[in-house]
């Protein structure tokens, strides 16, 4: 029999067989600024917070044993896995409605200096996934807010799935940005933030690696992460407490593939105040 | 035989097959205003911004390896690829909006719009669609305009037939990206016997004094609506609203965007298709 789904037969048959999962996130955030993303990683919740270890500007690869990744089941090869449905939701109290991505992160580059020096990037570890980087995409999180000063801007240089180098920029939203928060592509004329992910140019489709940057504007202090993930799936809430639903296969046919080794966690891309849980929950099926 | 022929044959080439991709995007924009439309290829973020490059006036083909075009896989001839689901979320309070999901086929760039007209090229002819038929076109700010603008082209419509079309300005001086409407319309009118446009043959103008403009030729392929500022909405495409709408080979992906904002525009989201 092949490996996949070959109908409804075979999903309902694979769900009664016992080769169904779920898990549900229960991540709480910090406050975050109007229109700026946030990685949900290093929130603390379940799973646990992830520390962006290591050495300044050495690529780690990252996977489900990674201390925060959505817990996974043991590599199904040549089988294979699919997320079958999720939900969201937030606390009684928080701005809505809120948008969340499920990522497979890739790859982070921890404690990246803000101040003049820009710290050297390492890239002998390479993508554990997506290795061609073909919808990978990069944010620039905040990992230690203590010292930001002025709003600082970071130029890339990256290489391009298609293999050519390219270079582009993203900024703090504000002078004290959190701990979490994603650096924005710019602002609008009204002065709201606009979109977290890294610009890419040319004939690029995705992010292979970040080679270095240079600092456009500084800050006294403060450190980044920068992470290459893929992005899976997006979920939206949209009442307080009220739960919304996303079936993969049958509302929504996306059928997600989640790769043996993912490290899944999330991002949200929306205004937020106050210390809000995220309830994020996911199944995914395999055969 | 080729394209779905049920929702198992679905499971099985998405989950079986893997004839399945999913494409995320974030694209800025530029500033409209009221009840304007503008062309979001030109915009920064991901997939990078399009140049509308060449030889002015002479027709350029846009495929999926054209900058700024959303990721494509290869040819999956005789295959048959659909497009089965779309997300988009912005950070405006003045939505609702409108995006077009469009296959890019043509562009005339560099049109001048004052003294001669630019000389339009034909040499390079609808790379899809071939017979225009479902063809739209509409002409965008390439470079912005001085003063309010007024163009009038003349085109071969899917039948032949010459036609003519008038595209004015909203504003006296739109931003760049900014579409030229037909009276209200955003596309070019066409009789309701042609049923599309097979190439813009010249033009002529009636005011206008420094910029120019690009003119596109497009096959509209999905239409999707982003709600309250900060809300995602979700398109099916299978049972939502049975379109399955289908991505040739080579399509060049991207959005032209409709609505009321007046400062720089943030779209983020995704599409997913299918082949089979």
């Amino acid at each position: 029999m092949a490996n996949g789904l070959t109908g409804i037969k075979d999903l309902t048959t694979a769900i009664n067989n016992g080769q169904i999962a779920e898990y549900t996130f229960q991540k709480l955030a910090s406050s975050g600024t109007s229109n700026v993303w946030q990685e949900l990683l290093t929130a603390s919740g379940s799973p646990t917070a992830t520390t962006f270890s290591g050495t300044a500007g050495v690529a780690t690869a990252m996977n489900s044993s990674t201390t925060g990744a959505m817990p996974l089941n043991g590599n199904v090869s040549p089988q294979l896995r699919f997320l079958l449905d999720g939900q969201a939701s937030i606390g009684s109290t928080g701005t809505v409605p809120m948008a969340y991505w499920l990522c497979d992160f890739l790859l982070y580059y921890p404690n990246l200096s803000v101040t003049t020096t820009p710290t050297t990037l390492n890239n002998s570890v390479t993508l554990p996934r997506y290795t061609n980087g073909i919808g990978v995409q990069s944010i620039i999180a905040v990992q230690t807010a203590t010292g930001f000063s002025t709003a600082p801007t970071l130029t890339f240089t990256w290489n391009g799935s298609d293999s050519n180098s390219y270079s582009s920029a993203l900024k703090a939203p504000s002078s004290s940005p959190q701990q979490s928060t994603c650096f924005i592509a710019g602002t609008d004329g009204n002065g709201d933030n606009n979109g977290g992910l890294l610009p890419w140019s040319g004939t690029a489709q995705g992010i292979q690696s970040l080679s270095s940057y240079t600092i456009t504007t500084s800050s006294a202090g403060g450190k980044v992460c920068a992470l290459l993930f893929k992005p899976l799936m997006m979920f939206g809430t949209y009442n307080n407490s009220l739960a919304s639903e996303k079936d993969m296969f049958f509302q929504q046919p996306a059928m997600p593939q989640i790769l043996d080794g993912a490290c899944l966690g999330l991002i949200r891309t929306n205004t937020i105040s106050g210390l809000i849980p995220n309830n994020v929950r996911v199944r995914y099926v395999w055969n | 035989m080729a394209g779905q022929s049920g929702y198992d044959s679905i499971i099985n080439n998405v989950c079986t097959n893997g004839n399945s991709q999913s494409v995320e995007f974030q694209k800025i924009g530029g500033s409209t205003a009221t009840g304007m439309f503008c062309e979001l290829l030109t915009g920064t973020g991901c997939p990078g911004p399009l140049t509308f490059s060449g030889t002015a006036g002479v027709a350029t083909a846009m495929n999926s390896s054209t900058p700024g075009a959303l990721a494509l896989n290869g040819n999956v001839s005789p295959q048959v690829r659909n497009l089965a689901t779309a997300s988009i979320e912005t950070h405006f309070s003045t939505n609702p909006q409108s995006f077009i999901l469009c296959d890019f086929l043509l562009y005339y760039p560099s049109l001048v719009v004052t003294g001669s007209p630019t000389t339009l090229n034909n040499t390079v002819t609808l790379p899809r669609y071939t017979n225009g038929k479902g063809v739209q076109a509409a002409s965008f700010v390439q470079s912005a305009l001085g003063a309010a603008t007024s163009l009038t082209f003349t085109y071969t419509d899917s039948l032949s037939g010459s036609q003519t079309s008038t595209q004015t300005t909203a504003g006296a001086a739109p931003v760049s990206n900014a579409l030229l409407f037909n009276s209200t319309n955003p596309y070019f009118a066409i009789p309701s016997a042609a049923q599309g446009i097979s190439s813009i043959n010249s033009y002529t103008i009636g005011s206008g004094t420094t910029g120019t403009v690009a003119t596109l030729l497009f096959r509209p392929l999905a239409y999707i609506a982003a709600g309250g500022s900060g809300a995602l909405s979700d398109f099916d495409f299978l049972n939502q609203t049975l379109q399955l709408p289908h991505i040739h080979d080579g399509a060049c992906l991207g959005f032209i965007y409709g609505g009321s904002i007046t400062t720089n525009l943030c779209a983020t989201g995704r599409i997913q298709y299918f082949w089979g």
